[in-house]
């Protein structure tokens, strides 16, 4: 393979590292918790930008950026701090977005939030360099190492895949514990659950603060890299990408979210580079969005589920006394799909 | 000219517009329990097929029936024809969202794929401007004022006196209930999200001429204040919606007269406060009784 | 772990699947190949063409095939033709830097022309392989780059607000800026204001705007109290048309209304044109812009090759006058040249004579396109190539210096044309 499609198989690779953290992310606060953060591409972009300033130096305005916050944190502090941060900023939406008790209200102030913080950043400059954004982001170790271009990327390609493998073992044990089934009941039954006395708000909260600490790791992550930030990457649109991909992968489960991020994030975004261009310019983008609408329409018609469903948990195997008949859950309850509640 | 007085003028133009949206999305959602946000790409059809209409010669009034027209067409089409089947499968309440987002996104591409990127304008006079109490409006915004006020106000006499409008307040408030006395929910149903879509069709119009230019996206861009007016004032509550309208119009214009580039997040900063002291908006105290409701 | 591992099967499996279909689908569509070979050799064109700034997508390609056109016409470069492959940004550094990645592993260019606002992140990927890249980015982030590969042929947004500053300075007594907060308010407006203060002027008035919205009446309301006579403005066509109707509608007339090469887009002329209407638009609308000499012999030979590019450029004609597109077309005839020169296409061999063609070395011929560049290297001169946008002298910064003019709206071709050119020893000090 010549080196630069080395470079490119590398980019996809780390790419692929990074959407699959951002998914775990998303699907712990939707496919789990069920609480649907239409402000998702806002954490991401809080940890790219911090992860950002805080290896560019403080902002001098030699390299004509502006930016709060600069510093040369060694690695891997920046990464550390962007996920702090994240939590942080969860922490503070939650407190308010997470008051209406009904979910399709919960995105919508979602939503709003995240409209607020990238009109902010757009026109106060001071803050992230507004429209241009912040680039010359050097990347870690690379002076120090003094590798190619290729060994580099193979070496952050290993870095990214250190972190993805511990994010799994976090989220693994986390939704496979106690507190995974507290979560997926209050997702399919919020009512009973808090008569029982469980309070919805804090769980919520919890999984939310969560995941916008592994959201804004992605961010962090993938800054570090690619070397430049600016309101282009954030647009609101790219949290419904995030939502497709969880969907069609199957919501609830990390194989599903994974599945999902290599699909389409992955596959469907790139594949549009391939195609042939015909019409006028922006006519096959248009295109191949509408049919990205037909396929969630499709997908939520046929397989609300997604490609990979969430596996069915039978209470009979904590009840092995009962037997068959008792405690055996029915297909609507149980089984989680993207369709129900 | 006192900066305030002028800027309450305009912001009466701006809450005409959106109190025209807001109340037809706060309709769909007391029918329907869903949050419909292809709502402002219906916006954009609506304004593309006024736009059509006038292009052919006919004036602003007709365009403007063509454009209610569409939006009463495309709405009751898009709730049987996609809105209904969902329900009926048991999709849920907020999966719904993901569906109107789809649709969202296929009608705003299917539009730009037709319509192509160019900007299209109404070709109408533009009259000379107007003085009045300390407020500068021209002949177009105090139709759009006028048709706006009209248009509530038949609504408001609907809803309130006759015979439809009592069965469309049944239905919102308990379908079952409306249905088992007698009540053909599905048909009141359907008028809803044709008056709705009706209301849809007129914001998008006077959205339009509104802006001077338009083009494949204007309506979408609108949504998310059109969705702030519904929520502050209670989604599902009409008159709700227009005081929602009135708050977050007049505050962004006002707030225009400080922070030009920020005039629209004041709005939502708004609505966010406004969520923290009563978060069912301000016209319910819980989400207890739309939630019985809502079956 | 094996449960990890068979869990993790089928996702590896699908990916190592996908990504060797994407390296199969790579090497099938390259038509071309790097400089070593005999066939066609590919011209990297990486701009958005998508999203919000996709007209600059459509920009670079009619500017790259009007090129191309040229250059192949005249027999190409020892024989080899340009080719033009496209690539997109999407407008997003995530997506610029996987297309960069897919532009260099697929296409292997001789030469890149792009990405305007994405060059942060492309252009290193495309120097690193050692390949020259043109760009036309206006970020003053590469006023002092000083990478051996990278060229700017477009002026910093630094120097378009110190044009508009001295223009707004001498021509008008109340001047107003007004912007919209995602274009060059930052980058074009600081200089702006300096240089109105170093000429013993200010501003009147000086707003950011939120761009999209459905009415500005509140905005305009002030400013008109602030009674000025023209407004510098850069916004883009939606809010612009919204802005100016309304403006018209509670003034009764406008200003002077001096916008930038990006307020001359065709986009932005429709747009306010239907808007305010044509007898308004030539009355009061003007730009500056980077100044391209009208007629003369370079861009007549432009213009001959844009019109040969109508079955695939949408409208050539609107491309007549843009400064961009000329840019990509002078950046692959200056390409063509230095590749001859060198007697070679490899990009290490001919980056060093990019320089060399368009200097002005004493004894060195001026040509005007590269059939005749062509000729009078192959009677052994030197040569001075001269642009469809006027000289291009690059700096030590491999910024080519450009002047600017002062524009007005011509209803006949629907677009901006110079007026006055600004020189640039008014810009500096």
């Amino acid at each position: 393979m010549s080196p630069a499609y080395q470079y490119y198989f590398i980019t996809l690779l780390i790419f692929f590292g990074v959407n699959t953290i951002a998914c775990w992310s998303l699907n712990i606060q939707y496919g789990v918790g069920g609480v649907m953060n239409f402000a998702f591409i806002m954490f991401q972009a809080l940890g790219a930008y911090l992860g950002g300033v805080l290896t560019l130096g403080p902002s001098t305005g030699a390299s004509f950026q502006q930016y709060v916050f600069g510093a040369t944190l060694p690695f891997p502090l920046p990464w550390i701090v962007a996920a702090a941060a994240g939590a942080a900023l969860a922490w503070i939406v939650g407190s308010f977005a997470l008051r209406p008790a009904r979910r399709d209200f919960q995105a919508m102030v979602m939503l709003v939030v995240s409209i607020i913080a990238s009109t902010v950043v757009l026109t106060e400059g001071w803050l992230f360099n507004g429209m241009n954004g912040i680039a010359a982001i050097p990347k870690p170790f690379q002076s120090r190492l003094s590798l190619g271009e290729i060994q580099y990327g193979w070496f952050y390609l290993a870095m990214t895949a250190i972190v993805v493998l511990l994010v799994y073992l976090l989220v693994n044990r986390l939704t496979g514990s106690p507190w995974g089934r507290r979560l997926r009941a209050m997702r399919e039954h919020p009512e009973a659950l808090s008569s029982l006395g469980v309070n919805i708000r804090a769980e919520s909260m919890k999984v939310y603060v969560l995941g916008g600490a592994l959201a804004s790791l992605s961010g962090a992550i993938l800054v570090q890299f690619i070397g430049a930030w600016s309101p282009g990457s954030w647009d609101t649109g790219e949290t419904f990408l995030y939502f497709v991909a969880i969907i069609v992968g199957g919501a609830g489960n990390n194989f599903g979210a994974m599945l999902g991020a290599a699909l389409v994030l992955g596959v469907f975004e790139e594949s549009v580079r391939y195609l042939p261009s015909f019409g006028y310019a922006g006519l096959a983008e248009a295109i191949q969005f509408m049919l990205l609408g037909v396929l969630i329409l499709a997908f939520l018609w046929f397989r609300p589920s997604g490609l990979v469903p969430e596996r069915r948990r039978r209470l009979t195997r904590l009840l092995p006394a009962v037997g068959a008949t008792g405690g055996e859950t029915q297909t609507g309850a149980d089984r989680p799909t993207a369709g129900s509640t | 000219m006192n900066q305030l007085t002028l800027a309450i003028g305009f912001g009466l133009v701006t809450s005409a517009i959106l109190a025209l949206g807001a109340v037809g999305f706060t309709l769909q959602f007391g029918v329907s329990n869903i949050l419909n946000l292809a709502y402002g790409d219906v916006m954009t059809v609506s304004a593309f097929m006024a736009y059509l209409v006038n292009a052919g010669g006919a004036g602003i009034w007709l365009a403007m029936c063509a454009g209610a027209a569409t939006g009463a067409v495309v709405s009751v089409l898009i709730s049987t024809l996609i809105f209904t089947p969902f329900l009926r499968r048991g999709t849920s309440r907020f999966a719904m969202v993901m569906v109107s987002l789809a649709l969202a996104v296929i009608l705003q591409n299917a539009i730009q794929a037709v319509a192509g990127p160019a900007f299209r304008s109404y070709s109408r006079s533009q009259g000379t401007s107007l003085h009045l109490l300390g407020m500068i409006l021209t002949p177009y915004q105090l139709v759009i004022i006028g048709v706006a006020a009209a248009s509530l106000l038949a609504l408001h006499l609907l809803l309130r006196y006759t015979r439809i409008g009592k069965a469309l307040r049944a239905t919102a408030a308990d379908a079952e209930l409306a249905r088992s006395c007698g009540i053909a929910t599905e048909r009141v149903s359907a008028l809803a999200w044709a008056i709705s879509g009706a209301l849809c069709g007129l914001a998008g119009v006077t959205l339009a001429l509104n802006l001077a230019s338009f083009d494949f996206h204007f309506g979408n861009a609108f949504l998310l204040v059109i969705v702030a007016a519904a929520v502050f004032g209670s989604v599902g509550q009409p008159y709700g919606a227009m005081a929602g309208a009135l708050v977050i119009g007049m505050a962004s214009e006002l707030a225009a007269i400080w922070t030009p580039a920020l005039k629209q997040v004041v709005a939502f900063v708004i609505l966010a406060v406004i969520l923290l002291i009563r978060p069912a908006g301000l016209w319910r105290k819980s989400f207890v009784q739309m939630d019985v409701a809502a079956r | 772990m094996e449960v990890l591992v068979r869990r993790l099967m089928p996702g590896l499996a699908l990916l190592a699947a996908s990504t060797l279909a994407v390296a199969a689908c790579g090497s099938s569509s390259t038509g071309g190949s790097g400089s070593g070979g005999s066939g066609p050799m590919n011209l990297g064109v990486i701009y958005p063409f998508t999203g919000a700034n996709a007209d600059q997508g459509a920009i670079g390609m009619a500017g790259c095939l009007t090129g191309v056109a040229a250059v192949n016409a005249a027999g190409g470069v020892q024989g080899r033709k340009f080719v033009c492959k496209s690539f997109d940004t999407k407008g997003d550094p995530a997506d610029a830097t996987s297309a960069a990645n897919q532009m260099m592993a697929s296409a292997s260019p001789v030469m890149v022309i792009g990405a305007s606002d994405d060059a942060v992140t492309t252009a290193p990927i495309v120097t690193a392989a050692g390949v020259p890249n043109f760009a036309t980015i206006g970020d003053p982030h590469f006023d002092h780059q000083t990478n051996q590969y990278f060229y700017r042929i477009t002026p910093s947004d630094a120097l378009q607000g110190v044009a508009l500053g001295y223009w707004a300075a001498t021509h008008f007594k109340r001047p107003a800026a007004v912007f919209t907060s995602d274009l060059g308010a930052q980058t074009s407006v600081p200089p702006l204001r300096t240089k109105m203060t170093a000429l013993g002027h200010k501003l009147v008035a000086d707003v950011t705007l939120a761009p999209g919205q459905s009415s500005y009446r509140t905005e305009i309301a002030k400013i008109i109290a602030a009674k000025p006579d023209a407004l510098v403005t850069e916004m883009d066509p939606q809010s612009a048309a919204t802005f100016l109707s309304e403006y018209q509608q509670l003034a009764g007339h406008l200003p002077i209304i001096l916008g930038t090469q990006r307020t001359s887009n065709s986009d932005w002329i429709q747009a306010v044109l239907g808007a305010i209407g044509q007898a308004s638009y030539v009355k009061y609308v003007k730009a500056i812009t980077p100044y391209v000499p009208p007629g003369g012999a370079s861009h007549s030979v432009y213009h001959h090759w844009l019109m040969t590019t109508a079955g695939k450029v949408q409208n050539p004609a609107q491309y007549d006058q843009h400064p961009y597109a000329i840019a990509d077309y002078d950046a692959i005839n200056i390409t063509a040249l230095a590749m001859t020169e060198a007697h070679s296409t490899a990009p290490a061999a001919y980056n060093k004579f990019i320089v060399k063609v368009t200097a002005a070395t004493p004894g060195a011929v001026q040509v005007h396109s590269y059939a005749e560049g062509l000729r009078a290297l192959k009677a052994g001169k030197h040569i001075q190539y001269v642009g469809a946008g006027g000289t291009l002298a690059f700096n030590r910064y491999h910024s080519a210096e450009r002047a600017f003019s002062y524009d007005n709206y011509d209803p006949a071709n629907k677009s901006m044309n110079p007026v006055l050119v600004i020189p640039g020893s008014a810009l500096n000090g």
